[in-house]
């Protein structure tokens, strides 16, 4: 290559130097020279022609530039060997193959992005530069990005066998069932030894966790490792081992996450009863088993903290319900006093209201009463009236007893009105329920007494009483029966007469009995009560 | 394991009704009685768990049995 790389930059070179060098005529021959040669020779051209001494520096900066520029990105594959990671960051290590090796740099930079850690005897293919290491003069590899060889065929497994199970529905989130509430033994499939199940017990015991750890020891790779975690995930979910189960592991490359990508494990993990945690690998690392698990933990510390906070949650929710059952048990109770304090004061309410109804009835009752005694007291006079009427009627007026009774009549109905006016004026009040009722009850009884009082006194302006004021008088026989015939009467009986004012007690000397005025000739006298 | 969550299911209805406080006082404290059974129980399971830590081992005769994890380091 070298000697190839040499030829073809002499021939470039000899292009343009041909012209200045007639010294060579056997290439003048073989080149047409073009016609303005002014170009400068290059410097390191004319020393090789000149076969100069290099300094050692300057050849090696010349191979340097010549094999950068020549092999400046290429693919190389090899096995890693004397892999050295410096504290710079930097990884060296050498390539080789079974009849060369050739050293290589890793820097920090592109180290860092690698997914997987290099290890000796490790198989990859490197993408980088060939250089010079100047200062040894030696040749390197200047690393941009290395893989495992096999991980791209690892990998396209990987994504078929992901894009198989996606295809059945293995990963739907439907099929994903929750964690316990209250997690109490969890079966940790997992290596009994190494880091990751001290990692996850040291995480349950600092949390102070109540949840009892079952390890279900497995192989989690190799060869036997897909089988025996197929067949302890089946023992988990045995009854009474365990309620929730996690499946853990450290990180590792592709090749030691095989088992957790291999199809047994998932369709196990898919097969098992309990809910499944897988807890595989770093944080950025994704493998099957975590697709088609229920829930995937980046770590499995990380799992730990899960299951315990999620145990601790729990205890925390019982507590918090405990409280709130009593708060609202507290609060139905202060309602219900309230509730009862309230029907006590409408009970009340009612009573009053009961009482003020009675007193209200008695009312009625007495206007009622009242009523009924005037009106009984008038029509006994209205009946007094018409008998003494009966009797007077010769003697009096027509016109006055006419004019008697029409103010009667006016009166009654006067007094009725009143009576009526009063009763309503009455019942007015009873609406507003208060003292008032009675007070006004009072001056309406009153008034109607008043009334009373009046229509009394005309009555008496009209008795016959008021006749014999005029100078009529009234004989009543010793029985007390008005004496309205002389034939009812004999000489000797003793008569009483009655006048405007004051009475006497005669005795019958003598009859007449007369056709037309019978009463004129008769002494006697009626009362009145 | 499932008693357990029906517990607390069962726990937090009653506590959501007697929130609700539209029951009779009779029912309110038949539920509130009920409520305190439950959550009695489900502080009686939390209790009740314990931190053990075990390995299942395989025997010779191929059935398993649960031994106790030698925590003290591998």
């Amino acid at each position: 290559m070298r000697r190839r790389s040499e030829d073809t930059l002499l021939i470039d070179e000899l292009r343009e130097v041909t012209p200045k060098s007639p010294s060579t005529p056997q290439l003048n021959l073989l080149f047409e020279a073009p016609a303005a040669p002014e170009a400068e020779v290059p410097a390191h051209v004319t020393r090789r022609r000149e076969r100069r001494t290099w300094l050692v520096h300057e050849l090696v900066t010349e191979a340097r530039e010549l094999v950068e520029m020549e092999l400046g990105d290429v693919w190389i594959e090899g096995e890693i060997s004397n892999c050295r990671p410096a504290s710079s960051g930097h990884l060296y290590f050498t390539l080789k193959d079974a009849e060369a090796q050739l050293p290589v740099v890793l820097f920090r930079r592109q180290a860092v992005l690698l997914r997987f850690r290099p290890e000796d005897g490790l198989q990859v293919r490197v993408r980088g530069k060939v250089s010079i290491y100047e200062q040894r003069g030696q040749l390197q590899l200047v690393t941009e990005t290395m893989e495992p060889v096999g991980a791209g065929s690892l990998q396209v497994a990987f994504e078929q066998l992901r894009d198989k199970l996606k295809a059945e529905g293995l990963f739907d989130s439907e099929r994903k069932r929750p964690l316990p509430a209250f997690p109490r033994c969890v079966a940790v499939i997992t290596s009994p030894t190494g880091a990751v199940i001290r990692d996850f017990l040291n995480v349950v015991g600092r949390r102070h966790a109540a949840l009892s750890v079952t390890v279900v020891p497995v192989s989690v790779q190799g060869e036997s490792a897909p089988g025996e975690i197929e067949t302890a995930l089946k023992l988990a979910n045995e009854p009474g081992i365990a309620d929730v189960i996690v499946v853990a592991r450290g990180g590792g490359s592709l090749e030691d996450l095989a088992a957790f990508n291999s199809e047994r494990v998932a369709r196990a993990i898919a097969a098992s009863r309990l809910p499944v945690v897988s807890a595989v690998g770093h944080e950025t690392d994704f493998t099957i088993a975590d697709f088609v698990a229920d829930l995937r933990a980046p770590t499995p510390s990380a799992a730990a903290e899960l299951i315990t906070s999620a145990q601790h949650k729990i205890e925390e929710l019982v507590a918090e319900l405990g409280n709130r059952l009593a708060r609202a048990a507290r609060f139905q109770l202060l309602q219900a006093q309230q509730r009862m304090l309230r029907a006590s004061i409408a009970y009340a309410q009612q009573r009053v209201v009961a009482l003020l109804h009675r007193m209200l009835q008695q009312l009625d009752d007495f206007s009622f009463r009242m009523e009924t005694a005037i009106d009984t007291t008038l029509q006994e006079q209205l009946r007094h009236v018409a008998e003494l009427a009966g009797d007077v009627m010769r003697h009096d007026p027509r016109q006055e007893l006419g004019a008697a009774r029409e103010l009667l009549t006016k009166n009654r109905d006067r007094l009725e009105h009143v009576l009526d006016r009063g009763l309503s004026s009455v019942r007015f009040e009873w609406q507003s329920l208060d003292a008032r009722l009675y007070r006004a009850a009072g001056i309406t009884l009153n008034a109607r007494r008043a009334e009373w009082m009046h229509v009394r006194g005309s009555l008496q302006a009209l008795s016959p009483l008021a006749v014999l004021q005029r100078g009529y008088a009234l004989v009543q026989d010793e029985t007390g029966a008005v004496v309205r015939s002389a034939a009812q009467l004999k000489v000797g009986a003793s008569v009483e007469t009655r006048l405007g004012n004051g009475s006497f007690t005669s005795a019958v000397t003598a009859t007449m009995v007369s056709t037309s005025t019978t009463n004129r000739r008769k002494k006697g006298k009626d009362t009145q009560a | 394991m499932a008693k357990f969550e029906e517990s607390l299911k069962k726990l937090e209805n009653i506590v959501a009704q007697l929130e609700q406080g539209e029951l009779s006082l009779e029912d309110s404290l038949k539920l509130f009685e009920q409520g305190v059974g439950l959550s009695a129980e489900c502080k009686q399971e939390l209790d009740a768990a314990e931190g053990k830590v075990q390995m299942l081992i395989k025997q010779r005769d191929g059935t398993h049995k649960l031994e106790p994890f030698p925590t003290a380091g591998e």
